[in-house]
């Protein structure tokens, strides 16, 4: 096969099994575990290295670098909350202790053996071109049997993920299963260390997962995103770094899942910044609309004639500002207001609109007198929040529990539910 | 090396430690123990780009792109907590392993032009420090990277003499602190910005990541023994005494490289010490 396409092939691969099991410690709030395994398996490839008669063979190497991560979990597990230790602490201590034995390791290895450990290093820095045919099948295999295992017990990974407590309760015996994906995890972080390096293994892991985090709440639907952009970030890496002079790998493959991350930051549909810009901008819009059409409704209650003169919109300091220029336009362009010689009069939609906020303020500070005893002058402040975000459902629920409500606590008339024509307002 | 050098290498290895024990105790009572870790990854592009800067290896460029880094590190994170709704520790992994990976690359790509070895920067080597330039400083000859590693000493430990008070009391119950109306959130950014100095000062002769151990493990054991400030901290010093001690000719003995040998010792020490003493309160 072609060189290049290997190389970004097996990335690829790389990149979709930490990125789909990487959700598993973003999940548990254990990102940085990511890195203590990283760290502490270094101290097994110098005794995998051993054990195969000094040389390097993916299976032996793999197995002792499973070892000594399963063998940092636990003493991750050990130290944490024990004796004062906390858990940030137990991982710090994990990590640059099994390092440290890692770098002895790594320094006394030239004279135990006549080999080298020339090679060793790149686990350090990772390098694609040093991933083999035997670690790419190791990886499928793997990879299969993540696959498989989750699908088995995928209910009680979930609950052990995201509510281990109560899968305690359940009888779940979280511990085994907590076991099981460290065990994953710890072969995971072990197969792509060989393409990334050490440092930069565990940020494949939780990257793609935080990025995934932006698209789907549910477990499955992050695992399938995290596979997903882990593989991008794994194949664009890997097609940089053949493309560009000098260009490592494992930084390639790092950053190009970052700016996967940051694409999605800025346009996921939801959770995405653009998106919840726009929503919170709709939001101050609806609110100015609100308040304007309410005004021009209590001014009407005020005075017989039932609209706001002129007269009164300088007395109230309004015309020539530009919000209240641009709100009226915006009034205006929808129908919701009328401009009779001076006078702004509501239309019927906009009556509409009106009634309704002016509705669930009064039933709302009604309720707060009444129901929850707040002081008559503290009720209008919040009142003039809700009034916005309440619905006609919830509005009706609080009339109803509150038996009569004809007047709210400073005497003013409460829309009644007949006033309403309770037809659909365009834009709303 | 040669043996005359033991005295010397021992007498920077305790100083590295106490430095390290002071500002790790104070990182470890805020549970940020893993922001060493990511300091000591996220100063890399800040070393690049200062060297490429100023064309040298001298200590004062390095320090300024260094610190600037691991300012980048907090506020970039604080930032993601905050503007994108990730937990601390995702963003703190995200943020630093990026800055790690954008200093790999820098490194990568302007390999000609940059005689700075990523793993001269991870690894770094206690060993060379006889062979620094020397400094007369009251009348010693010292190597330049000691006096800075003395200088900072000096420096971090009067900021935590007269912030002693604030920086405990906001560490041990921030919501009560900051009714007391203490800066909180610049005690906090004050504490990650000494570890930052320390690990900068540190990372020439330990290595950026092997100086996490000598920032956590120390005063970790402080804590087994002790429950006051000050006999946790004598702990933690006494622990690094004696890891210099055993550590600097261990590592001549087994010609292995003095920092990770340190850190074994230490982590060796604490685990022990953790065994007996779980050990010994569940008996019965």
């Amino acid at each position: 096969m072609d060189y290049v396409l290997s190389s970004i092939l097996s990335c690829a691969l790389v990149g979709l099994f930490s990125g789909f099991m990487g959700n598993f410690l973003v999940v548990r709030r254990m990102s940085l575990m990511g890195d203590v395994l990283g760290h502490a398996i270094l101290p097994g490839i110098v005794v995998g290295f051993i054990a195969a008669g000094f040389k390097q063979d993916s299976w032996t190497l793999f197995l002792g670098a499973l070892g000594s991560g399963l063998l940092a979990g636990f003493s991750f597990e050990a130290f944490s909350g024990r004796l004062k230790v906390k858990a940030d602490a137990a991982m710090a201590i994990v990590l640059t202790g099994f390092f440290g034995l890692g770098t002895i390791g790594l320094a006394v290895l030239p004279r135990l053996g006549s080999g080298t450990h020339a090679g060793l290093d790149r686990f350090l820095m990772g390098e694609a071109a040093a991933i083999s045919q035997d670690d790419i099948a190791l990886l499928v295999g793997l990879l299969s049997l993540s696959i498989a295992l989750i699908v088995l017990f995928y209910k009680e990974i979930r609950l052990t993920c995201f509510d281990p407590d109560f899968a305690k309760v359940a009888g779940l015996r979280p511990g085994i299963f907590s076991l099981l994906l460290s065990l994953l995890i710890s072969a995971t972080v072990v197969v792509s260390v060989q393409a990334t390096g050490v440092v930069l293994a565990s940020a494949l892991l939780i990257v793609p997962a935080a990025t995934a985090s932006f698209l789907s709440k549910s477990l499955l639907g992050r695992l399938g995103w995290g596979a997903l952009f882990g593989a991008l970030a794994g194949a664009l890496g890997a097609g940089l770094s053949s493309e560009i002079d000098h260009m490592p790998t494992g930084p390639a493959i790092i950053l190009s899942a970052i700016a996967l991350l940051v694409l999605t930051l800025l346009f996921a549909p939801e959770r995405g910044w653009i998106s919840r810009g726009l929503r919170r901008r709709q939001q101050k819009l609806r609110h100015e609309n609100e308040d304007f059409l309410k005004a021009i409704y209590m001014e009407g209650e005020r005075q017989p004639e039932g609209h706001l003169t002129l007269a009164a919109r300088i007395r109230e300091g309004w015309v020539g500002t530009k919000p209240y220029e641009t709100i009226l336009a915006r009034a205006l362009k929808n129908g919701w207001v009328l401009l009779r010689a001076d006078a702004l009069e509501l239309s019927e939609v906009g009556r509409e609109i009106a009634l309704q906020v002016v509705r669930n303020h009064r039933i709302w500070e009604l309720y707060l007198v009444r129901k929850l005893d707040f002081a008559l002058d503290h009720v209008h402040e919040d009142a003039e929040e809700v009034e916005h975000i309440l619905t006609p459902e919830i509005v009706r629920i609080i009339e109803a529990s509150l038996g009569s409500a004809l007047h709210d606590p400073h005497g003013r008339v409460i829309p009644s539910l007949s006033d309403l024509k309770r037809f659909e307002v365009p834009g709303y | 090396m040669t043996l005359a050098d033991q005295p010397l290498l021992i007498l920077a290895a305790i100083s590295v430690s106490g430095l390290c024990s002071l500002v790790g105790l104070h990182l470890i009572l805020r549970r940020q123990a893993m922001y060493a870790d990511a300091l000591s990854h996220s100063v890399l592009p800040g070393l690049v780009v200062a060297f490429m800067l100023s064309e040298s290896l001298g200590p004062v460029p390095l320090l300024i792109g260094a610190f600037v880094a691991g300012l980048f590190t907090s506020l970039l994170t604080q930032s993601l907590k905050d503007r994108a709704s990730l937990r601390e520790d995702t963003s703190l992994g995200i943020v630093f392993s990026g800055l790690f990976a954008l200093g790999v690359l820098m490194l990568g790509l302007f390999a000609s032009r940059v005689h700075l070895d990523a793993s001269c920067v991870l690894f770094g080597e206690l060993a060379f420090l006889p062979l620094e330039n020397h400094v007369s400083v009251l009348g010693l000859e010292l190597p330049q990277p000691l006096v800075l590693l003395l200088g900072t000493f000096a420096v971090v430990a009067t900021i935590c003499l007269v912030f002693h008070r604030a920086l405990v009391a906001s560490a041990f119950h921030e919501e009560m602190a900051r009714a007391m109306g203490l800066p909180v959130r610049f005690l906090h950014h004050l504490t990650l910005t000494l570890a930052a100095a320390a690990i900068i000062a540190c990372f020439e002769s330990v290595g950026a990541i092997l100086v996490i151990g000598l920032l956590v493990i120390p005063p970790s054991f402080g804590l087994l023994m002790s429950s006051s400030f000050r006999g946790i901290l004598l702990w933690a010093w006494a622990l690094g005494v004696v890891t210099s001690v055993a550590g600097v000719p261990l590592a001549f003995a087994w010609n292995t490289p003095i920092s990770g040998m340190l850190v074994a010792v230490a982590f060796v020490i604490f685990s022990l010490t953790f065994g007996v003493k779980w050990v010994w309160e569940n008996r019965k």
